[in-house]
């Protein structure tokens, strides 16, 4: 009974995690996060040349190796173009929340994040990013209205939303950084805005940690008096004592005065410490020596107090 | 001839350019002088020694005087060297985790379980942290700085050196041996606040024995303080997970050898790591600083604070308590979280005045929700502030 009511819990535990887990979403890790066409006074890249280029970004808080991750465009006619990231290039490696530049200048032999195709700057472009293993993880088609040196990119790293950019000083485009530039130290200059004196701070803060502590409180006390209340009924119990009408005034006696009665009933019962031998008998022991089981390895050595600092 | 004794006089000038004596300044000069202070307090006076003798021989190390352009990559922010990889704990923050791994399982709760109202003292001392973050705001540090220092009245030398690292790590050494020292002043700066804020009749309160807590409120605690306090304040993930974590092996009762190893091996050695590297990051380029003079002057303030804060709650609190379960204040101190010396000082000053009146059982509580408070307050400041 207690075997399959215990089944039954860990199949419904089972179906609760599996319903609260979402479905693995293949865009989570690496993204094509910008892309730049047509490019005539952007970024160069280490030849010096202005190429079209393709922003990619590791969302994780890990560095992945995209080494072996292929990297495709379809043209407008349908022909598919794939790169394949090389293995052994260290530059494959994109560090946590960090974004690399891959130029579209169908020249392989300039570097690992120099793609095979170039990207067209008449008509639409269309960009898959699958893994090692072919799996799909982003896919992007280009508006073929882009213009020289605007970009197209998402909104900020977590959206999935594209923007064009680079019509505007305020909207400019951001080769190798973050989409969504912000103040990085926000919370900080938000404090140091709006709570010069610091009282703000002090106030929540310390609300914070009396609510903590409060609820940790109320949890601990209701348990202690449900442990109270648990232990002297068991102890009723096992006296037998249960539905007896001085049960209540039993209860209230504390603990430690049923464990001295305790202990005398179980001294004279027993007849500890009637007339001790008086016969006292120490036989030397002999241990050979050996390192193994010498002591002086294994202890620390006593402390030894000098003086009492606290004492006036 | 004279060419070789060129050669040679060239060697021991050069060799003259690379040691300690070329290159010492006054600056190295006062660190060392402070390095052996700390030693002195530790192995005379007996404040603090498995703190202080690690950070005092530690600013002795960071503070022998080289030359910095030879490349010999000894110094602590050299990196590479093998100082400034052993500093890495530090700079990285996994020294003080561990070090509350073994605080958690060298801590006994049962004094705050069994009278679990202690635990709001432990989260009035607190108000130190913020007093000392309003002055430092005021004395012109920015806010991130200002939330570092403050950590210091927390009183947690890990709890201070974890929120410094992530915020003002340009700070940290002064924050670190700033809160260590006031950590082994305590017996200097609490007693006269504590009678300051008294009067006879409160220091004799006798408060009621605390009951027997049983094995399952031991391990319930761990796990029901870490979801509580870990869903309020996840940021302080790190300490608190820690923390709770050492305190379950210890309490489960059956995993004692991982207790053993957390509280005796693993916390000596981190402690060990930790003190010394703290200490030798007090180079004196680095340390000798008027920012530091500031940050030693808020330390003390905020000790200050924070024990005043915890003796006047319990006064306070005492008003809505009933006779028979009125707290004695002179345990309000030891809400301040140095473990377990705070909570000495309430017993021996307690004993002052009614030598039957043992309050340290009592102040155990204060002392460990202490502990829990300022980690609390770590992963607000960091969660406000980072």
């Amino acid at each position: 009974m207690n075997k399959s009511k215990l089944g039954l819990f860990l199949l419904a535990f089972l179906l609760m995690s599996l319903s609260s887990c979402k479905q693995q979403d293949s865009n989570s890790k690496i993204l094509i996060n910008e892309v730049l066409v047509n490019n005539t006074d952007n970024y160069l890249d280490e030849y010096g040349m202005h190429d079209g280029w393709i922003e990619l970004v590791n969302r994780t808080y890990k560095s992945v190796n995209i080494a072996g991750y292929q990297l495709s465009k379809i043209t407008a006619q349908g022909d598919t173009i794939t790169y394949v990231f090389p293995k052994g290039d260290t530059r494959t490696m994109i560090q946590a929340k960090q974004h690399i530049l891959i130029f579209a200048d169908a020249n392989p032999y300039h570097g690992a994040l120099h793609a095979s195709f170039s990207l067209d700057t008449i008509g639409s472009n269309r960009l898959i990013l699958a893994d090692a293993g072919g799996q799909l993880l982003d896919e992007v088609t280009l508006p073929s209205t882009l213009g020289e040196n605007e970009s197209y990119a998402r909104i900020s790293e977590k959206a999935n939303n594209f923007e064009v950019r680079g019509k505007t000083r305020a909207n400019q485009v951001t080769a190798g950084s973050i989409n969504d530039l912000k103040d990085h130290n926000a919370k900080a200059n938000n404090f140091k805005k709006n709570d010069k004196d610091g009282v703000g701070m002090a106030i929540t803060a310390m609300s914070v940690v009396f609510t903590g502590l409060l609820l940790l409180y109320l949890i601990f006390r209701t348990i202690g008096n449900l442990s109270v209340k648990l232990s002297k009924r068991r102890a009723l119990r096992s006296a037998g004592l249960i539905g007896h009408k001085k049960e209540e005034d039993l209860a209230t006696i504390p603990g430690e005065v049923f464990a001295a009665i305790a202990t005398a009933l179980h001294e004279a019962q027993n007849d500890v410490h009637d007339i001790e031998s008086t016969i006292l008998t120490i036989n030397k022991v002999k241990r050979s020596y050996s390192p193994w089981s010498s002591k002086i390895y294994g202890l620390r050595q006593t402390p030894n107090k000098k003086s009492n600092p606290y004492k006036k | 001839m004279g060419e070789f004794l060129s050669f040679i006089g060239n060697n021991l000038a050069d060799f003259w350019s690379y040691t300690g004596f070329a290159n010492a300044t006054p600056g190295h000069v006062v660190m060392l002088l402070i390095g052996l202070v700390f030693i002195y307090l530790a192995v005379e006076k007996e404040f603090e020694p498995m703190l202080l003798i690690p950070i005092g021989f530690g600013i002795l190390i960071g503070n022998i005087p080289f030359n910095m352009d030879a490349g010999l990559k000894v110094g602590i922010y050299e990196q590479g060297s093998v100082l400034n990889i052993l500093y890495q704990g530090v700079t990285s923050g996994w020294y003080p985790p561990l070090i509350f791994l073994g605080i958690g399982a060298m801590t006994d709760f049962s004094a705050l379980i069994s009278n679990p109202k202690l635990m709001l003292i432990g989260a009035a001392a607190q108000f130190g942290i913020f007093g000392a973050y309003m002055i430092a705001l005021a004395l012109g540090f920015e806010p991130s700085q200002a939330g570092a220092i403050g950590i210091i009245g927390g009183a947690d030398g890990p709890t201070a050196i974890f929120l410094s690292s992530k915020l003002a790590p340009n700070l940290m050494g002064a924050i670190a041996v700033s809160a260590y020292s006031y950590m082994a002043l305590v017996p200097v700066i609490q007693p006269p606040i504590m009678r300051l804020l008294t009067n006879s009749k409160e220091r004799v309160i006798r408060m009621k024995p605390p009951r027997a807590v049983s094995h399952t409120e031991k391990v319930i605690f761990p796990i029901i303080g870490l979801l509580l306090t870990c869903f309020l304040v996840p940021s302080g993930l790190p300490l608190l997970g820690m923390l709770f974590f050492g305190n379950l092996l210890k309490e489960s009762g059956v995993t004692r050898r991982l207790a053993e190893t957390a509280r005796g091996p693993l916390i000596d050695v981190i402690t060990i790591l930790l003190g010394v590297t703290v200490g030798a990051s007090t180079q004196a380029s680095e340390f000798l600083t008027w920012d530091s003079v500031l940050i030693f002057g808020l330390g003390a303030f905020s000790f200050v604070i924070a024990t005043t804060s915890g003796v006047i709650f319990v006064k306070i609190f005492n008003i809505f308590l009933k006779k028979e379960n009125k707290i004695n204040p002179l345990i309000g101190n030891a809400g301040v979280s140095a473990v377990p010396d705070s909570a000495r000082i309430s017993q021996v000053v307690g004993l002052e005045y009614d030598p039957t009146n043992y309050l340290l059982m009592h102040a155990m509580g204060p002392n460990v929700s202490g502990v829990i408070g300022s980690a609390v307050a770590a992963g607000i400041l960091l969660g406000f502030l980072m």
